[in-house]
C-alpha cells in the first residue's frame, strides 16, 4: 500500500525517537528496525533519515558518537537524550488522540459500496 | 574499458558527494558506512558488486535531493544566523529589556494622546507626528520579542 508522503513524514520523528528509545543505534539499522516494525509498508529513502537524525540532534533530541562497525568501519551511533524522551512522550501523547479518533470514526464511516469498515 | 573494482566505485560516489560544500565530510563518512552495510546485504542476497553497489546507490536516494535536505538543514542555521545578526543592532538590549521598553513606549504613545486631551488641548500636528513616529517602534519590537519568544 502506498502511505501519503505527509503522513510518512509526519510518522518519522516519533518513529526514530521512539526506536532510539529501544536503545543507541545507527542509520542503517534505523532504516531496517522501521521496515520490521511496518512489515515493509512504511518505506523511506535511506537518505533522507540522516538529515532528520541531523536535525534532531541540533535540537538536542538526540546525541551522536563515533564508534565501530563488526568489521571495525567508524559508524556514527545516536542515542536519546532526556529532553528527546520527553519529547517522545508529548508525540506519543498526540499520536493517541489523532489514533482514538480515526478508529472512532473510521469504523462508522460507510465505505465506497456502501458497507461499513 | 575496465571495469571498476568496488573501491573505485565507492570512491566517485564519494568524490561526487563532496562536490557540495553542504555536505561535509563526516557526513559523507556516514552515508558510505550505510552504502556499504547495504552493499554487505545485498551481496550476501547474492548480488555481485556491480548489482550490489548499484541498488544500494538506488535505494540510499537522489544524492541531489540528499544535499538538498542538508542544505535545508544548515539554511534553518543560516536563517538563524541571520536573526542574531539583525538583531545585533539592538544586542545592547536583552529581549527582557526590549519588552520593557515596548510596554514603555505602548504607555508613552497612549499618554501621548491621552495627556494633551486631560489638559484641554486637542491634538496637535507635533503630537500626532510623535505617535506616527512612536507606534512603529514600539509595534515592532512587540513583533521581535515575539519573534524571540517563538525560539
Amino acid at each position: 500500500m502506498d502511505i501519503d508522503k505527509d503522513l510518512v513524514a509526519a510518522s518519522a520523528t516519533p518513529l526514530v525517537l521512539a526506536i532510539l528509545s529501544e536503545g543507541e543505534n545507527y542509520g542503517y539499522a534505523i532504516i531496517k528496525r522501521v521496515s520490521e516494525l511496518s512489515d515493509g509498508e512504511l518505506q523511506w529513502t535511506d537518505g533522507m533519515l540522516y538529515p532528520l537524525l541531523h536535525r534532531l540532534e541540533r535540537r538536542g533530541y538526540v546525541e551522536s558518537f563515533w564508534g565501530k562497525s563488526e568489521s571495525g568501519r567508524q559508524r556514527k551511533y545516536y542515542r536519546l537524550t532526556r529532553a528527546g524522551a520527553e519529547q517522545l512522550d508529548w508525540h506519543r501523547r498526540q499520536w493517541e488522540v489523532v489514533d482514538k479518533t480515526m478508529k472512532g470514526i473510521l469504523s462508522l464511516a460507510v465505505g465506497p459500496s456502501g458497507e461499513r469498515a | 574499458m575496465d571495469k571498476l573494482s568496488l573501491e573505485e566505485r565507492i570512491g566517485q560516489w564519494r568524490d561526487y558527494l563532496q562536490k557540495r560544500p553542504v555536505v561535509r565530510t563526516a557526513d559523507i563518512d556516514e552515508l558510505e558506512d550505510h552504502l556499504r552495510s547495504q552493499i554487505e546485504v545485498l551481496r550476501q542476497a547474492g548480488l555481485d558488486e556491480d548489482e550490489a553497489f548499484l541498488v544500494a546507490v538506488k535505494r540510499l536516494g537522489d544524492l541531489d535531493a540528499i544535499s538538498r535536505e542538508f542544505t535545508i538543514k544548515y539554511s534553518e542555521r543560516l536563517w538563524k544566523q541571520q536573526v542574531v545578526i539583525s538583531g545585533s543592532a539592538t544586542a545592547l538590549l536583552s529581549s527582557y529589556r526590549d519588552t520593557r521598553l515596548a510596554v514603555g513606549l505602548v504607555i508613552a504613545s497612549a499618554l501621548a494622546i491621552k495627556i494633551p486631551v486631560l489638559f484641554g488641548f486637542h491634538l496637535s500636528l507635533a503630537g500626532l507626528l510623535t505617535l506616527l513616529f512612536i507606534c512603529p517602534i514600539s509595534v515592532s519590537l512587540c513583533f521581535r520579542f515575539w519573534l524571540f519568544s517563538l525560539d
